[in-house]
């Protein structure tokens, strides 16, 4: 109901705005009325109020219309089950943030990306990560992808298979981070240096 | 919109959706696990004006036949077990609503939108 009335919403108004400029261009529009209107609802107190007012209804109303949209849109990425109380249901957002955090925490993991899918066969993950180089990558990973459906599944309860797909995009090493580190040793190491006696 | 609840004597008592969303929202943030329940645009503006009674974006609303469905977008505390977190949210709404205002809700939908610290 809502959705329609929005999409009634923007059709009115482009329908409006179509109208007009179709009218201006053929010059079924008098000029001079129009400039008698405009100059009306801009010098009279009362037109004016009304117009400002119909700003912002129009504002609020088109607020309003992109949320329904795009609530509508985020209603469908999302996981349910039911409880005796009613329906839950978790976006799938919310699985990416949780195995972000998941990863986070992990040493090897320098930086992680999860993209979540609900399909037929289950829920598919595909993680993107960037890992430290001295990680054992086959190793690594295939503990990652047992700890991310573990983990997934025991906190969403959820029962369908989950496939967790990893693209190491990056290794990045210590090096830099060991350089500059020294770097900042040196630096501090040296005594009263700047001191003048 | 506005439920009517009983009829007494003395008049009609009425209770606003908007207070069962409020009821709602108090009652959602008392359980442990749940982080904080979703904003939306209209709660924003409500807040801006000078509305000092919160209900986020919960949306409490009656049907024709006076069942009341409350829908409550909620963020989820890193560490907890999601669906425990939701039923409980359910069992504390269903509860708190049913105490305050003698209502009992049909439908209480949880909506997990996101988890954090």
């Amino acid at each position: 109901m809502k959705t329609a009335l929005s999409i009634l919403f923007y059709t009115i108004i482009f329908a409006f705005i179509g109208t007009l400029a179709i009218a201006f261009a053929f010059h079924i529009i008098d000029i001079n009325e129009l400039m008698a209107q405009l100059m009306y609802a801009y010098n009279d107190l009362r037109m004016r109020l009304i117009t400002g007012l119909s700003g912002l209804v129009f504002i609020l109303l088109s607020f309003s219309a992109a949320q329904v949209i795009t609530g509508k849109i985020q209603r469908e990425k999302t996981i349910a089950f039911t409880n005796p109380n009613g329906q839950v249901t978790i976006t799938l957002s919310a699985v990416e943030d949780l195995i972000k955090r998941l990863a986070h925490q992990l040493s090897e993991i320098k930086d992680a990306k999860a993209d979540v899918k609900a399909t037929k066969k289950g829920i598919d993950i595909r993680m993107r990560v960037i890992l430290r180089s001295e990680t054992n990558i086959p190793d690594f990973t295939a503990r990652l992808q047992d700890l991310i459906a573990s983990k997934v599944q025991e906190v969403f309860g959820i029962d369908e298979p989950i496939n967790v797909k990893i693209h190491v995009a990056k290794i990045i090493g210590f090096e830099d981070k060991h350089k500059k580190q020294s770097e900042k040793n040196e630096e501090i190491a040296v005594p009263y240096q700047g001191l003048k006696i | 919109m506005i439920r009517e609840e009983e009829k007494i004597d003395f008049g009609a008592i009425k209770i606003h959706n908007n207070v069962i969303a409020s009821i709602a929202y108090l009652a959602a943030l008392e359980v442990d696990g749940v982080s904080r329940i979703c904003d939306d645009i209209k709660s924003h503006i409500a807040h801006l004006i000078g509305k000092k009674t919160k209900s986020g974006a919960i949306d409490a609303r009656t049907e024709k036949n006076e069942n009341v469905s409350i829908t409550i977008p909620i963020i989820v505390k890193y560490g907890y077990n999601i669906p425990e977190v939701a039923l409980k949210v359910q069992e504390k709404v269903k509860t708190a609503v049913e105490e305050a205002a003698d209502i009992s809700p049909k439908d209480i939908v949880v909506k997990i939108k996101g988890v954090e610290k």
